[in-house]
């Protein structure tokens, strides 16, 4: 029962506390190996309390559909948050089926799109086309990636997935968790695909989605965006953790040490390459994804290829 | 009898599918034997009816999707009687209707037929509305030699099976033997040709924008999963074990679930779009089908019973949110009195109800929870992913995994495509003068939107106890009780109201206030224009580009003026895109008939004479021939 208490202490905080902190994370990176001190780590905090007290100004041409998404897409990114094993101890509030999961973040982008196209901002509908054609691309890494656990666990429940019969196949844990991290990298729309901090309408695409969002909604959508960043960061950060089975057996405190490390450990590492590398001409996108899938095929044979055994 | 009264016709036609409704419902768990008397059918074979679950899953589902049309084509057809005869619509469609009831009803080859071609004859005419519009005509005529070839595969599929089997009822054919599987291919090749899989799909972007709504919604949301219907009773009630078939009918539909979204989302023309979607939707239940039957063959119960869910319960879930998006798109035409995507816009403020339904029906196909629509992805994801640990054989495991990864782009791409078509219709600004002069449709053409959007989300919650009604059915198949527990993974109920409490908060807290309105950012050089917004071309032009060899896409960018470089007067941009199928292969093949038929022609003299020859010999050489025998 205490077990039990505790247990849904540190998850709730951990929906409230790691998002930010993960974004500060990547921030701070940045910074130092820009050789700037930045901007301290619970910045994100700060800047989100700041959005929600602000009023909001939305477009005329902008439907009740404009202001529905941002409060649908923070819903689904909560119901995601409590129901996904993306970090230990899980609230497992419900099952977490693997379509489940990815059919919402489906609706998720289906309702930022609408929000983009809703205030007929050019910026907005463009950037609208342009995520539609990433997560095209991306999906089919993304499905694939934890389709292959799903076929060596036989089942398609993440949590039972991630639970206690998982399969002790590191290799098959370990390239699944990097095809799904490539392909959560495009879905969030960070480096090398879209660079985040710029504000060049022309190259952005997550910035230019919520472009004509301010104050509350726009909160909202960054605060959902962040909680999404975080979900698929910590699928991932599980499927690396998972390659290492005596980690990960042991008592929930060392779980959920290891999980959160991991997870600052990829903020870390994402803010290395965010800062090692450019951002890849819009073209040259496909190429880029192509080693998220060709990581997923190879996941899909080493899965198959076991269950044969 | 003069102008037959809209609201009357419409009444018969509510109570003729309420009665269907109830019908279904009383012979859902027996089966009912019906033989007219002999009389009736003129000395020939004999008409033979008979309904069990099957029938009767597909009988109440047509009441459901008629009685929402018939409610809906009162006032929509009066609006139109200046284009449509309503006389011959409301007969046509009363056709039809039989048509496809005798369909469901048959019980021998025959009556089949006839019953088929009943149904597709009439939707011709339907189709065909519009008879003065020359691209009705085109496609009707496209339609119709779509429909001539389905029945002569068939028909000759039937007449094997026939004189193998000496007995023309569906009961007594069984297709376990290899001399079977050549009658077997015939007939799947003619169901599939009217279902619309590729490469066969090409009639249905032709036939479903030309014909009126009510007639696109049924003939989308029901005609086209008859032949469903129809393989599930021939192959699946009787045993095809052929090992090659489900492959074929694998591969086919893999490739028209790609190929009817892709198209989909390069369409301009709002009921064009969602025909290509239905290729897509048609195809995901092919491929359950397929399942079902590479489960069955290989003795896997858990298999096939998954794959005969995700077969009934996405010909459900489709059937309604196609028929609602299809009520939709034609309350769009009703009130703006165009389809083109490229002329729609901001009709949300001026349509509120029909965007709101419009918006449900797009995120069920799209498959997005807590909907129904996503209840029947998951199933056949389920399927699939069986498939991929349970089969015995590494390719078939292979394939299976390969296809949840297309579906997953699929997705995507059905994503794209109804954010493109509720967003370029209802989001924004209209983008001509007309668009903003329209308003919402009456109330009776609003209610059956509602009653559909209604559905969609009860659908959803309730689909494990839907999928329990479908028992008996898995039960006659020998698949056991169907996996209704399977539910208990994707809570839709739960996500519904966990996710609606939550919206409710964020509302409360965060948006009490209404907001402060001002223009969309316009970086400061005054209004944008109505044509300053995407278009129906440019949302899909990074994948159309990436597609390039498929659709044959051509970008033609004219700038001209007198210092072009910085300061262009004029700026055209036109893509062009070319349906390979069309150009390269049916073409040909049209041309080559036609050549064919007129060299065929030159016998045709109009001499007398020369036909009294042909008679003369044709009478000597069945002589020759009757001695010889």
């Amino acid at each position: 029962m205490q077990e039990q208490i505790i247990n849904i202490v540190v998850s709730v905080l951990s929906i409230l506390i790691v998002p930010p902190l993960l974004i500060g994370t990547i921030r701070k990176t940045k910074a130092r190996l820009q050789n700037r001190i930045g901007a301290p780590l619970w910045q994100p905090f700060i800047d989100m309390t700041k959005l929600f007290r602000k009023d909001e100004t939305i477009s005329k041409t902008a439907s009740w559909a404009f202001r529905f998404s941002a409060a649908t897409a923070m819903a689904i990114s909560v119901y995601l948050a409590v129901t996904s094993p993306w970090t230990a101890p899980q609230l497992r509030l419900g099952p977490c089926d693997l379509f489940l999961f990815l059919y919402l973040l489906a609706a998720f982008r289906f309702l930022t799109l609408l929000l983009a196209l809703d205030t007929s901002s050019p910026f907005g509908t463009f950037a609208a086309s342009r995520e539609a054609t990433l997560s095209f691309l991306v999906e089919p890494a993304a499905v694939l990636s934890l389709a292959a656990l799903a076929v060596a666990a036989h089942t398609s429940d993440l949590n039972l997935i991630f639970g206690a019969g998982a399969p002790h196949n590191g290799m098959l844990w370990v390239i699944s968790g990097s095809a799904f991290l490539l392909a959560g990298l495009v879905d969030l729309s960070r480096m090398p695909i879209d660079d985040p901090t710029t504000h060049l309408e022309l190259t952005m695409v997550h910035e230019a989605l919520i472009l004509e969002a301010s104050g509350k909604n726009l909160a909202l959508l960054e605060g959902a965006t962040w909680l999404k960043f975080a979900v698929l960061l910590g699928v991932s950060a599980q499927c690396f953790l998972h390659a290492f089975p005596r980690l990960y057996a042991n008592g929930s405190v060392v779980e959920a040490a290891a999980s959160i490390t991991m997870l600052l450990l990829l903020a870390v590492s994402l803010g290395t390459f965010e800062s090692l590398t450019v951002k890849l001409h819009w073209r040259k996108a496909p190429e880029f994804i192509a080693y998220a899938l060709t990581l997923a095929f190879i996941a899909s044979i080493v899965a198959l290829g076991a269950g044969a055994v | 009898m003069g102008r037959p009264h809209a609201k009357v016709m419409s009444a018969v036609f509510l109570l003729g599918s309420l009665l269907l409704c109830i019908g279904g419902a009383c012979c859902w768990s027996k089966t009912v034997v019906l033989a007219l008397p002999q009389w009736l059918a003129l000395g020939w074979l004999p008409i033979d009816l008979r309904c069990d679950t099957l029938s009767a899953f597909f009988l109440t589902l047509l009441g459901v999707v008629s009685a929402a049309c018939a409610v809906f084509s009162a006032q929509y057809i009066s609006h139109l009687s200046d284009r449509i005869s309503p006389r011959l619509y409301w007969n046509c469609l009363f056709i039809f209707m039989l048509g496809m009831v005798l369909v469901l009803l048959a019980a021998n080859a025959p009556t089949f037929v006839v019953a088929w071609e009943l149904m597709s004859l009439s939707s011709a005419v339907l189709v065909a509305s519009e008879y003065q519009k020359q691209k009705a005509q085109t496609s009707a005529f496209i339609y119709l030699v779509a429909t001539r070839i389905a029945t002569i595969f068939l028909t000759a599929g039937f007449l094997l099976m026939f004189s193998k089997f000496h007995d023309i009822s569906f009961t007594s054919w069984s297709f376990s033997s290899p001399s079977t599987w050549l009658p077997a291919t015939l007939i799947l090749l003619g169901l599939i040709i009217k279902a619309g899989i590729w490469p066969f799909h090409i009639w249905l972007p032709h036939a479903h924008p030309e014909a009126p709504s009510p007639v696109s919604a049924l003939m989308s949301g029901i005609m086209v999963k008859l032949p469903v219907y129809a393989a599930l009773r021939l192959f699946v009630f009787g045993d095809l074990t052929c090992p090659w078939l489900p492959y074929l009918l694998l591969t086919l539909s893999a490739v028209s679930v790609f190929w009817g979204v892709l198209f989909a989302l390069n369409q301009r023309e709002l009921k064009r779009l969602l025909a290509y979607s239905t290729v897509e939707n048609i195809g995901l239940i092919f491929i359950s089908l397929s399942v079902l039957l590479l489960g069955r063959n290989a003795q896997l119960a858990v298999i096939g019973r998954l794959a005969l869910m995700a077969v009934l319960i996405h010909v459900f879930c489709h059937a309604l949110f196609k028929s609602l998006l299809f009520l939709c798109a034609g309350s769009v035409d009703f009130s703006a009195h165009t389809r083109d995507l490229s002329k729609l816009g901001g009709l949300g403020k001026r349509m509120p109800v029909t965007f709101a339904t419009f918006a449900v029906g797009s995120a069920a196909i799209c498959a997005l929870p807590p909907l129904n629509g996503f209840a029947s992805k998951w199933s056949i994801y389920q399927a699939l992913l069986n498939c991929s640990f349970g089969l015995p054989d590494i390719v078939s495991r292979a394939i299976c995994l390969g296809l949840i990864g297309l579906l997953g782009g699929v997705g995507a791409l059905a994503v794209a495509s109804f954010v493109k078509a509720l967003g370029l219709t209802f989001l924004g600004k209209p983008r001509s003068a007309q668009v903003s002069a329209a308003r919402e449709v009456p109330l009776s053409m609003q209610l059956p939107q509602l009653a559909l959007a209604v559905a969609c989300f009860l659908t959803g919650a309730f689909a494990p106890y839907l999928v329990t009604l479908l028992d008996p059915i898995s039960l006659a198949v020998g698949l056991g009780r169907m996996p209704s527990a399977a539910f208990a993974s994707i809570p839709l109920a739960q996500v519904a109201l966990v996710s609606a409490s939550l919206i409710g908060v964020i509302y409360l807290v965060a948006f009490r206030r209404p907001p402060a309105r001002f223009e969309t950012w316009d970086c400061g050089f005054g209004t944008t224009t109505l044509r300053s917004q995407v278009s129906a071309d440019s949302f899909a032009q990074p994948i159309a580009r990436i597609f390039t060899p498929v659709l044959q896409y051509h970008l033609t960018v004219d700038i001209s003026g007198h210092d072009r470089r910085h300061f262009p007067e004029k700026i055209i941009v036109e893509p062009s895109m070319v349906s390979l199928l069309e150009t390269r292969v049916y073409g040909p093949l049209a041309w080559l008939i036609q050549r064919c038929s007129q060299l065929v022609a030159k016998l045709q003299t109009g001499s007398i004479h020369l036909y009294l020859s042909y008679v003369c010999i044709a009478l000597i050489v069945l002589l020759a021939l009757g001695a010889r025998l």
